[in-house]
């Protein structure tokens, strides 16, 4: 689809590791953030993004490409993001989620934080621990003082021993 | 399935993420999921006691279910005394009736309903099993003060004349009866309260005799549905639609006679 003023406008995007994507402005303009740049003007050369490494940012433009490609149908859309944040490992989900957040766009990010939280789900403390590299820094005492408060939290879910 | 190597992180990302990104994903996990987390670690302590939603029910609840009404009652209270913005509530009571007195029950919708309305909870969902034959028991009319409720499930329940004329129901999407005990009356004045309303589900209720929906005030109806499997021959109900935005219609019974059906 043409857009009306001639052919559809490119825009090129710059990693904080000095990385250039070009995307169509279409599919950029999903964050917020390039959206606002556009529509100041300030979108003529090159749009630094100082917060993304070019490893998401090329992350960030498949989703751009893959959501913008699908028509107002909410269901599928929603299955794109399923399927594309599928096979993402947890680094990648973290530095998905603050780049979500840094270009403004909240469909990605709400996609993200519920697929971190999935991962969460059910899960003892110390599975949650070791998958997210969380380190305990509480003593003994008060871990069991913590603990103790909210007793009713504890029962039902995997033991701490599992692995 | 991923190799362990890379399922386990060695750099903690996630703790250093900024609060209100943390809250975000604290706002998908269950009431019980979401406390758990303050015993990772110290940053994370008291990240759950601000997130903008709540979400209890009675049968997730892990605990001594006596425990489950001050728990609540505890959290939301100091949700309030520190004057934190609480977007969404869910509460899901199926218990009530069989753990809790009647009168407990009703004790806490009345001091938890006005303290969600005071404040300004967006979405508020609600749930309520009484477990009693219906007609015994009446719906405390505090439920029916409760402007920000977006989805309203009872259970079990007798929708009497305490219900207030004017219903604050302006936000009420879902609309769900289960084996409530409701005349005619009170059920116009229900759902004419609700112009928003999306779903309508009318399960194995008693006492209506009519029921008549327009477009002029639920245009936004799209699901209908209408059981009743109860065979109680003496108890007709005749169900009258002019909505033609409405997308699905379910009805089941054990005597269904049509009159006049015409689709456009």
């Amino acid at each position: 689809m043409a857009a009306e003023t001639g052919t559809p406008t490119t825009l090129t995007l710059k990693s904080n590791d000095d990385e250039l994507f070009s995307v169509a402005e279409s599919a950029a303009i999903l964050s917020v953030t390039i959206r606002n740049m556009v529509e100041d003007g300030c979108a003529g050369g090159v749009i630094p993004l100082d917060n993304v490494d070019g490893k998401t940012l090329a992350s960030v433009i498949t989703y751009m490409n893959g959501i913008s490609a699908i028509p107002a149908d909410e269901e599928k859309k929603k299955s794109y993001r399923d399927k594309f944040l599928s096979d993402k490992d947890f680094e990648t989900l973290a530095d998905m989620v603050l780049a979500a957040n840094y270009l403004n766009m909240s469909c990605l990010m709400d996609a993200v934080s519920a697929k971190i939280a999935q991962v969460m789900e059910k899960k003892s403390v110390g599975w949650v621990r070791r998958k997210f590299g969380i380190e305990n820094d509480y003593t003994p005492e008060e871990e069991a003082a913590v603990k103790e408060e909210h007793k009713w939290t504890f029962e039902g879910v995997e033991t701490d021993d599992d692995n | 399935m991923e190799k362990a190597k890379r399922d386990s992180l060695s750099i903690d990302r996630i703790s250093d993420l900024p609060k209100d990104m943390l809250h975000r994903i604290l706002y998908f996990l269950s009431q019980e999921d979401a406390v758990r987390t303050s015993v990772l670690s110290k940053s994370w302590r008291y990240i759950w006691c601000t997130r903008p939603n709540l979400d209890f029910s009675d049968i997730e609840f892990n605990g001594n279910k006596q425990d489950f009404p001050s728990t609540v009652d505890k959290t939301l209270q100091q949700y309030y005394d520190q004057g934190l913005s609480l977007e969404k509530f869910r509460l899901y009571l199926s218990l009530l009736g069989k753990d809790y007195s009647y009168h407990e029950s009703v004790l806490l919708l009345h001091k938890w309903i006005p303290l969600l309305k005071a404040m300004g909870v967006k979405e508020f969902c609600l749930s309520i099993l009484f477990d009693h034959n219906p007609g015994n028991t009446d719906m405390p009319s505090v439920v029916f003060k409760a402007e920000s409720l977006e989805l309203l499930h009872l259970n079990r329940c007798n929708l009497g004349q305490n219900i207030p004329e004017n219903i604050p129901f302006g936000r009420l999407r879902v609309l769900r009866l289960s084996n409530v005990l409701v005349e005619n009356d009170v059920f116009e004045r229900i759902i004419s309260s609700c112009p928003l309303l999306t779903t309508m589900s009318l399960d194995g209720c008693k006492g209506l005799k009519t029921i008549k929906l327009e477009k002029k005030i639920h245009k936004h109806l799209k699901h209908f549905i209408f059981i009743n499997l109860m065979n109680r021959t003496s108890e007709n109900c005749s169900i009258e639609i002019d909505i033609p935005t409405l997308e699905t219609i379910e009805i089941m019974g054990s005597e269904i006679s049509t009159t006049s059906l015409s689709w456009s």
